[in-house]
């Protein structure tokens, strides 16, 4: 039996078309919908744009919504990393080189130093990976999705997602040895 | 945990800005207006009718149907044709007579007059 998807008591708002009932589901996945794009494309900016791109479009089919099929939140999932995957498409990868602000006043500046390197470094991994290998990075990893969610979004078998994830981790250990290696010592 | 699942685990998504909520619900708000916008004026006037809109292409239908279906009819008369030969068979002042009676009577009197498809 198909599990009842949580946000079924926003669906009436938003089939009437009530701010309030948009206002909700946002509170409860703007975050998610959000990092999907930082996550695929690198950019905090274009990141925002996704999601918003995302939340409009349902808002344009609430009306036309039934329940039952996928849930909204996989639905959504599944609109935002198509769009990434076009924008990536169109214009190529657009990690910027940007390292994102994660001061902590604990730590001293030589290991700040040092997290900012490794954070850089895995940002530039997860750029250089194939784009579907890096949506399934996204998906699974940053996400938590199990590997079924993940197949259905990207629509493909549970087991072609498994070797894209499998060949996805392959390449960023390959492109992150040194800091692997760092750690296992 | 493996070693690749820390190191990914380094990389944070930002929190989206403060204002991106706000952004999304104006141009839910203005996608919404402009919906109810188009469905109004989408909306027939109540003395509006098929036949106002329609009228002037069905009379421009009906006639090019007549000049079609006169112009493919399989007789052709062509009346002046028909008088040209016959004066040629005849004589131009012999018709005229006809025409004019004289040669009713003649043809009264037993001549015969051939003058064609009249």
């Amino acid at each position: 039996m198909a599990k009842a998807d949580p946000d079924n008591d926003l669906l009436p708002g938003l089939r009437e078309g009530e701010e309030s009932a948009l206002a909700h589901l946002m509170d409860r996945h703007l975050k998610t919908i959000t990092a999907i794009g930082y996550y695929m494309l690198g950019d905090a900016s274009l990141a925002e744009d996704v999601a918003q791109t995302t939340f409009l479009k349902f808002w344009q089919q609430a009306p036309k919504w039934e329940p039952g099929q996928a849930t909204l939140l996989t639905w959504m999932r599944r609109v935002a990393t198509n769009d990434c995957l076009d924008r990536l498409r169109k214009k190529g990868p657009i990690y910027s080189d940007r390292v994102p602000d994660q001061a902590d006043e604990t730590e001293t500046a030589l290991e700040e130093l040092e997290k900012n390197d490794t954070v850089d470094a895995v940002r530039r991994a997860l750029s250089g990976l194939p784009d579907a290998q890096r949506a399934a990075i996204t998906l699974s990893y940053y996400q938590h999705l199990s590997q079924k969610e993940g197949a259905a979004i990207l629509g493909q078998s549970v087991k072609a997602y498994e070797s894209l994830l499998s060949r996805a981790r392959k390449n960023l250990k390959a492109a992150l040895s040194p800091w692997v290696e760092r750690e296992t010592v | 945990m493996s070693n690749l699942n820390n190191l990914l685990d380094q990389v944070k998504s930002p929190e989206p800005s403060d204002l991106l909520k706000a952004r999304i619900l104006q141009q839910a708000k203005a996608q919404r207006a402009d919906k109810t916008v188009s469905e109004s004026g989408s909306v027939r006037a109540a003395n509006d009718n098929h036949w106002k809109r329609w009228g002037g292409l069905a009379v421009l239908v009906i006639i090019l149907g007549a000049v079609g279906i006169n112009t493919l009819s399989p007789v052709q008369t062509n009346e002046t044709e028909v008088w040209a030969e016959t004066a040629q068979t005849m004589g131009y002042e012999y018709l005229y007579a006809w025409v004019e009676g004289d040669a009713v009577e003649s043809n009264e009197a037993g001549a015969e007059i051939e003058v064609g498809n009249l």
